[in-house]
């Protein structure tokens, strides 16, 4: 007797019955073997001895962002990551004596951009090389500084400040990352708000947490220059920290699979989360400022921060994505939350 | 070159490991490699052709779940229990398809093997058919793929699944009924 599913079953078995991976056993082995290595003394040597090959990288995104076609070259992307690759010292002041292994992967990277609701954080992941097999937090926090974002609706309040991520270590249940720079970086400079110190700061959290891969229940101590401060941008750090509910310091709009400049092929997928009036996404195709085409979807859960998936239809052409929350209370509301991307449909 | 049987090795109860923690020692190095060892022979395969099922792409499959062994060995000493240790590397196979699913963009999507060049020794029609079911697997939404692969292939139930995703049970019911339907649907479609 066969139930329903079980053409489902025999169909998934069935697609993959003649893969056969190579062998990898020796390559695990090898992997393994460097991490236990380093595990004696945690990581925070490895990570250290990336840092110059971090701040090479954050160079190269840089120049990636300014010629990113729909990148106007003006954003907070092109402004400023150049200013960390002094900040860490030159290649062989901490490298090890054998250079570890290293590979080309995209870090979980979170930046600020202005929203309805005031300053709130956005995700992107940023490709860069760092070491194979073990997490690189403080590349990620460091390209999360510097505000490396393709998408030039999103900032970083550090990236004037001259701050990199030393190093960051795991121990104990406690994620530790070292931020470099100025001294003043204890102080919330004149210019910048109370609010968007506390986002700045959540970055790094949320940054830091996102790269370990251990959930955000990890608590965050903040280091600067290699020692604990009561404050970092008058921030209070003497303890570890914790992340913020991500409804109030999260966008409560994001588009998750296309990075600002991406090339899609109609029809394409638009998926991401958000906390959306009634499960309602809403979204817009936009040329030259004019909305040419739009609908929307549902997200799975009204109101928190719910994953939606979108399918859209277009012609070829450049256009400006636009998902967003809209305003049903005529005007009443404290207006659009959105997130936007300029992409090119093929 | 030391060798222990299964039953000499240290059970150590969750809490005591958590202890251990701070104090790695090459005992516990050498259990974190012998689990490894035997998660691989075990379950590599089998890994491997799930994250294919996410990602209809092998090279890709395979870097995945080589990076959720490594992740898995670094963490040997919270996980311990090969269950665990197990259910760890699925999960972590699961994100980091799904990562990289999502960094390769969506024009990638419909990256699958093309049907109409079918491998010499393989029997054309089978061919099209695996190929046609990967494809129509990548233009599922992502939860409902994934959803569909742990429940169809890895044989899980649904706290399991849920537990893996970190979604709800009613969530894995909703793109359980859905993937299976939007599947269906798409290999009738493509069905000559």
């Amino acid at each position: 007797m066969t139930t329903p599913d079980d053409d489902l079953r025999r169909l998934l078995n069935e697609a993959v019955v003649d893969i056969e991976p190579s062998p990898a056993l020796p390559t695990l082995k090898s992997r393994t073997k460097a991490t236990t290595m380093n595990r004696t003394r945690p990581w925070i040597f490895a990570a250290a001895g990336a840092v110059a090959a971090t701040a090479a990288t954050v160079t190269v995104v840089a120049l990636t962002s300014n010629n990113a076609p729909g990148t106007d070259g003006d954003g907070p992307a092109a402004s400023s990551p150049t200013s960390t690759a002094t900040a860490t010292g030159s290649p062989t002041g901490s490298a090890e004596p054998s250079t570890p292994a290293t590979e080309s992967r995209a870090l979980p990277a979170y930046f600020t951009g202005d929203t309805p609701t005031g300053p709130r954080l956005f995700r992107e992941f940023v490709r860069a090389e760092v070491p194979t097999g073990t997490p690189a937090i403080a590349e990620a926090v460091t390209l999360s500084l510097a505000g490396a974002a393709k998408d030039p609706d999103y900032y970083s309040p550090w990236a004037d400040l001259g701050a990199s991520a030393g190093a960051a270590s795991y121990e104990g249940g406690t994620l530790t990352v070292d931020i470099s720079g100025s001294d003043a970086l204890r102080d919330r400079p004149d210019q910048m708000s109370k609010r968007l110190a506390s986002v700045a700061v959540q970055q790094v959290l949320y940054t830091a947490q996102a790269e370990l891969g251990e959930g955000n229940d990890v608590p965050v101590q903040l280091l600067l220059n290699g020692g604990r401060t009561d404050t970092i941008l008058g921030v209070p750090t003497a303890e570890p920290l914790a992340v913020d509910d991500p409804m109030s310091v999260q966008s409560t709009v994001w588009v998750s699979n296309i990075t600002e400049g991406d090339e899609v092929t109609s029809p394409f997928t638009v998926e991401g989360r958000g906390a959306f009036f009634e499960a309602h996404v809403a979204w817009q195709l936009l040329q030259g400022g004019e909305v040419v085409a739009s609908g929307a979807g549902m997200a799975q859960e009204c109101c928190m921060l719910s994953p939606y998936s979108l399918t859209i239809t277009a012609d070829p052409g450049d256009y400006l994505l636009r998902v967003y929350d809209e305003d049903m209370s005529g005007g009443e509301g404290p207006g659009e939350a959105e997130d936007t991307k300029n992409i090119t449909v093929r | 070159m030391i060798v222990m049987t299964a039953d000499e090795r240290p059970r150590t109860p969750r809490r005591d490991a958590r202890t251990a923690a701070s104090t790695p020692s090459g005992a516990e190095r050498w259990e974190a490699d012998r689990g490894l060892e035997e998660l691989y022979s075990a379950h590599y395969r089998s890994l491997v052709r799930l994250s294919m099922l996410l990602l209809a792409d092998q090279e890709s499959a395979e870097e995945v779940v080589q990076d959720a062994f490594v992740a898995m060995h670094r963490r040997w000493r919270r996980l311990r229990e090969p269950e665990k240790a197990l259910a760890y590397v699925r999960q972590a196979v699961v994100n980091r398809s799904r990562s990289l699913l999502r960094r390769r963009g969506v024009q990638a999507r419909h990256l699958v093997p093309d049907p109409t060049e079918p491998r010499p020794d393989d029997p054309a029609q089978a061919v099209v058919r695996r190929a046609a079911v990967l494809a129509a697997l990548q233009q599922l939404p992502e939860r409902q793929r994934e959803v569909l692969a742990l429940r169809y292939y890895a044989d899980l139930d649904e706290a399991a699944i849920a537990t893996a995703l970190g979604i709800s049970r009613g969530s894995v019911k909703k793109h359980a009924s859905r993937g299976a339907s939007a599947l269906r649907t798409l290999l009738r479609e493509e069905a000559p």
